[in-house]
Parts: structure tokens; sequence; C-alpha cells
């Protein structure tokens, strides 16, 4: 039997069909939550919060919890909170301490995972966790079930707030003037940060997740002028890759992390080529 | 806020990952617990809503093998009793190399090969041919799933196999 | 309608503006005017409530949603992609359901695409508009969201002479329907149109009033 003429088997496990369900609704959560983070730049506070979901991971299996899923949600929403009540990070300070935080948090808890493990085999669960591997095919039922509930939470969130977040994204001044309840909003949308890089790790793994949530993002924003399209692209373009890449992952063989990425960065490659093409006509 | 910032960093740092996949045997050559894959008294009570009598995870890719191992470990009951055919890295446990019988383990590798699971197995009659019986050699192994008990704990493995070179 | 005593306007350990003590009431066509750097802005940002006073107190009894505030052009949003009509309805749209297609919303950006002469920019990219341009797509923001109070911060910037004139025009009509109007600004155009002027200076807040227009 081929590879190809096996995906209907694929596609007959239980956790093959979850993984799908969850992959696509992690895309749409990232691609709605990517507009933001891309608008106000800060890709890198993703990235931050990410390598510090890690960090938690790491305590969990440390305290060999039964779901290491819930404390790293406590762990990272907590430190997402306290990034945005800093404020802005367009200073210099601020740049230097995400780089901090980020980096420290990476290599401590490496370090010390090394002293304290008590796996058989560090290094391969270090890679899985940081590439996400096959993390997104070995979901427990508990996990499958926290990420359906959560994503579809931040779905709501975002459609329900989408004049809102517009609006505090554009111009933050004026939706203060106007009455927007504006530091509310911008606390839940530091939670929502920190649920959908959480949600997202077992999709792609804690180093790739800003790829997760960038490229759809910017992709469709060469394709469209309009928020409300860029938004709706942003969503196809994040769901289809994900779709492509765990399905050419699972019949080919491939990591299903950096497959999906590697996917997402040929679709904003082609789409920017069209795009200038476009243009110089 | 400093300090709770730093503190959160010395906590997140902290220990490490949950580990899966079976520890390699010890020097005593004698099988301990950590050679074989235990699961949980929940997992071996969890019913399946099917069962499967056979299963071939030589023709899946590495992503979805090793994905498959893991699940098995998870939802033994929908195995158990199944005839599984693998191919996996062999790794030598306890065993009597005039005639091969004693218990092995097979592991695979994820598709980063960074990842390995492993899953006990057993031949329990003699092998015409000891020589294929190389650690770390590529190997196809064809027996039946079951769940068994030691010492108060539950464990899976794949028993009374047969073994072909990959 | 709003009204300041004995204020301390600026941010945390550094205070801009000292002892301001200035009424602004229903009807007012008033006008901040002063040397770069001497708070006019940060009295405007007090106002509004996006900046807390130091000491003191700011009161605005103008309904927030009622208010239309043109703020000053921030070029981290030259990047941002949206349509000059998405940019001018999304306030209004905040105050309502998610799901609704206000015709009154609607009409609303229309008009304000009108007065300010850029019909032909409802659709266009926010992204590929010039300085002038993009001013004109926020002014009409404002106008749109004003009802009882429209707060200006230099509304001549990036605009031409043309612009100018039928701003201040359409400016002293809203006025004259009894619109209030609070403005900052340098031009020597929108101090002529004032009913109240306040100067802010190193002699702390002057305020002419009852100035003929």
């Amino acid at each position: 039997m081929s590879a190809l003429e096996m995906l209907p088997v694929y596609l007959s496990y239980p956790f093959v069909q979850a993984a799908l369900v969850v992959g696509v609704l992690v895309a749409l959560c990232c691609s709605l939550f990517g507009m933001t983070l891309v608008l106000n730049h800060q890709s890198f506070i993703g990235d931050s919060l990410s390598h510090v979901a890690f960090g938690a991971m790491a305590v969990s299996g440390m305290l060999q919890l039964v779901d290491n899923l819930v404390l790293t949600l406590v762990l990272t929403v907590a430190c997402s909170v306290l990034l945005m009540r800093k404020g802005s990070t367009g200073n210099a300070q601020g740049d230097s301490s995400l780089a901090m935080l980020s980096v420290g948090a990476l290599a401590v808890g490496y370090l010390l995972m090394n002293l304290f493990s008590n796996s058989a085999n560090v290094a391969g669960d270090v890679c899985g966790v940081l590439f996400g591997s096959t993390s997104i095919l070995t979901l427990t039922t508990s996990d499958v079930v926290i990420s359906l509930v959560l994503a579809l939470v931040v779905i709501a969130f975002f459609v329900i707030s989408y004049h809102k977040i517009f609006l505090i994204t554009f111009d933050e001044e004026y939706a203060t003037a106007i009455g927007l309840p504006v530091e509310p909003i911008k606390m839940a949308m530091g939670i929502i940060m920190a649920v959908v890089i959480v949600i997202s790790m077992n999709l792609v793994g804690a180093l790739l997740i800003t790829a997760l949530v960038v490229f759809p993002v910017r992709a469709a924003m060469r394709l469209h002028h309009s928020y409300k399209s860029v938004m709706i692209s942003s969503s196809v373009i994040s769901v289809a890759c994900v779709l492509v890449g765990m399905l050419v992952s699972i019949i080919v063989g491939t990591p299903v992390g950096s497959t999906i990425i590697a996917v997402d960065a040929v679709v904003y490659l082609v789409i920017a080529v069209v795009s200038y093409v476009r243009n110089v006509r | 806020m400093k300090k709770l910032l730093v503190s959160l960093m010395v906590l997140c740092a902290l220990a490490g990952c949950s580990g899966g996949a079976s520890a390699p045997s010890d020097s005593s050559g004698e099988v301990t617990d950590a050679d074989v894959v235990e699961v949980t008294q929940e997992a071996v009570d969890t019913e399946a809503e099917e069962h499967v009598d056979e299963i071939d995870l030589t023709m899946m890719s590495p992503t979805m093998l090793f994905a498959e191992v893991v699940n098995m470990t998870r939802t033994p009951k929908k195995y158990d009793g199944a005839m599984v055919t693998l191919r996996g890295g062999l790794m030598i446990l306890a065993v009597d190399l005039e005639t091969g019988v004693g218990s092995y383990s097979c592991y695979v590798e994820d598709a980063t090969k960074c990842c390995q699971r492993g899953i006990g197995f057993t031949i329990d009659r003699p092998l015409e041919d000891t020589s294929i019986l190389v650690e770390g050699s590529e190997v196809i192994i064809k027996g039946t799933f079951e769940i068994y008990e030691m010492g108060g704990r539950n464990f899976v493995r794949i028993a009374d196999c047969e073994i072909w070179p990959a | 309608m709003i009204e300041l005593v004995d204020a301390i306007i600026g941010y945390p350990r550094k205070p801009v503006l000292e002892g301001v003590s200035l009424t602004i009431d229903e009807g007012d066509y008033a006008v901040i005017h002063g040397e770069n750097g001497c708070g006019k802005s940060t009295l405007l940002k007090t106002i509004l409530g996006i900046i807390k006073p130091l000491e003191g107190t700011v009161a605005c009894s103008a309904n927030p949603s009622e208010i239309g505030y043109l703020t000053q052009l921030n070029p981290l949003r030259f990047d941002f992609p949206a349509t000059c009509a998405e940019i001018i309805s999304t306030g209004l749209k905040c105050k309502g359901s998610p799901f609704s297609k206000s015709r009154e919303v609607q009409e609303a950006v229309w008009l304000s695409l009108e007065r300010m002469g850029i019909e032909d920019l409802e659709n266009a990219d926010y992204r590929q508009l010039s300085g002038g341009q993009r001013q004109r797509v926020l002014i009409a923001r404002a106008l749109a969201a004003a009802r009882t109070l429209l707060v200006l911060d230099e509304p001549t910037n990036e605009i031409d002479v043309q612009t100018t004139q039928a701003l201040f025009t359409l400016l002293d009509q809203l006025n004259q329907g009894g619109m209030t109007i609070l403005m900052v600004s340098h031009d020597a155009q929108a101090q002529a149109h004032a009913s109240k002027l306040v100067h802010l200076g190193g002699d702390g807040v002057r305020v002419e009033e009852g100035r003929p227009r």
C-alpha cells in the first residue's frame, strides 16, 4: 500500500481526527490573535511567552502532574499579565527585558531539566516540546477537551469584540477617549495571548509558535487592504496550511510542527511574489 | 514587580519534562521494571469503543508509527490480544543467547529522531538463527499484544513474537 | 461641560502644567495654543481621561460615546491594513452589537467623507494614503462620532490651504448648531475662529473669553 493510499486508514484513527480538529481550531485562534500581535509590532512577546511556557511545562513534569496543561496555562497567563502591565515594548529597556525573560527561561529550564530530570531521554523530551514533532497526535483526552474549549472561547472573544479590538489596536487613545474599557480589554488580550500560545505548543512546539502566528497574517496583508478581508484571509491561509502540513507530515513521516511552518513559509513566499508581480504591473 | 518576575523565571526554570519512554536495561542483565512499558490502571480500565484484532505498523510513516505506539499504551484494552507487526530498533534485555528465548524491547523513533518510544516483547520459542539478534539493529517482530500484571502494576508487551531482520 | 480646578497635568514624576483652572461651557469654541512642548496635547488628553491628572480635579460631563476626537497621526499605524470606511466606522460600531450593519452608521460615515471631500477614498487602502489624506480620514472619523463635543489636536497638520479653509467653515457651522469644539492649534486661523482662547505659557494658563468671531 502506498503512503497516499494509507491516508484513509490514518484518518480513521480517533487520535488523528482529534488532532485535525484541534489543529484547525488552534490555527484559527493563531490567525485571529496574530492580527493584533503583528499590527502592534509585538511578535516577540509571543515568542518570549512560548519560552516561558516551555519552562512551565518543565515544572509540571518535575511535579509529576497528571495533566501538565493546567499549570503551564496558569504560569504563562501570569507572565503575560505581568508583561502587559509593564506596558509597551517600544523602548530599548522593554525590548531587552523581553530578551532576558525569554532566553533565561529557556536556558535555565533546560539546565535544571538536565540536573533533576527522571526521564530516560531528556534531549528527546525537550526536542518534542520545542519543535512539536508528534505532540498533536499524542494528546490525552483531557488535553483535547481543554484545547477545544479554550479555542472556542478565544474565537468567541474575537468575534464578539471584533470592533473593540480593531479600534484599540489602531488607536488606543481614541478608544479611551470614546469610553471603551481599554485596560480590561488589553488585559483580556494578554490572557488570550497566553492561552493561544499554550494550546499552540502541542501543534508546532514552543520555538515555532511565532511563525504560526505571523506568516498567515503577513501573507493576507499582501493580498488585501481591508481589515476584515485580511482577518478572513489569514484565517483561511492558517487553517489550510495547518491541514496540509499535518496531512503531509502524517503521510510522508516528517515532524508535524516544522512541516506546518514550512508550508506556511512557502505559501507566504508564493503570495509575496504574486503580490509583487501584481504591483509591478 | 521585578522580584515577582525573577521568582517566576526561577519557578518556570525548575526541573524536568515528564518522561514516557522506557529506560534502557540495567547492567545486571535482569529484566527490571524500567525495561518494560507500564500503563496506568485508568488506561487498563478504559473500555475501547472498538477492538483491533490485527494491526500492521510496518506500513505506517514514522510520524504515525510513533503516535500509534504512544496511543496503544494509552488505550491498551483496544489492542489486547491483537496480532501486532512492528518494525523498530532491537534492544536485548534478558535473553538466553543460545536459543534467543527471552525479553527484548523494540523502540521506534519519531520523525525528528530525537524522541524514542520502546515496547517490550518476548520470544517464547527457540530461534533457528540467533545471528539476527544484534543490539541496535532494525528488526520486524510479529506477536500478540497483551496486558499483564507484575507486582501489582500493569504493563504491556508483545508476546510470543516471531522476528526477522528488517 | 469641561472643568479643571487647580489641576497638575503631566506624567508620573514629570509634571507639565501646574495650577490649571479652566472652564469650557457647552457651545464654546475653544482653542488652546502655546509653544512646542508646553503641554497642549497633554492637557487635551487629560480632559479626555486618557491621562490621569497628578493633582486637582478634571471633569468632563460629555458622554464619551458622543465625543469625536482627532488624535495626532501615529507613524506606527501607517502600515495598518484597513479601508478608510473601516477606520471611520469602527468607533461607531463599538457601541452596538458586533453583528449589526447599522444604516445609521453607514450614513454617518458617508456624511463625514463628504464633509472632508474624500468620498473617493471610502474603500482606499489607508497604507497607501499621503499624510494629508490620512489626516482628513481621521478628521472624518472625529466628525462622524461627535454629537456634543468635538476635540481636535492640530487638525491643520499636513492638510492643504483649501481643505483648511473648508474645515474651519464646517467647524463654524457645527458650533452654531450647538457642538462644543475644543481644539489644540498653532494655526492663526483657528485662533481667529475661537470664542475662547487658552494660552499656555511660562506664566501658566491664561484664558481669553468672549472674543469676537
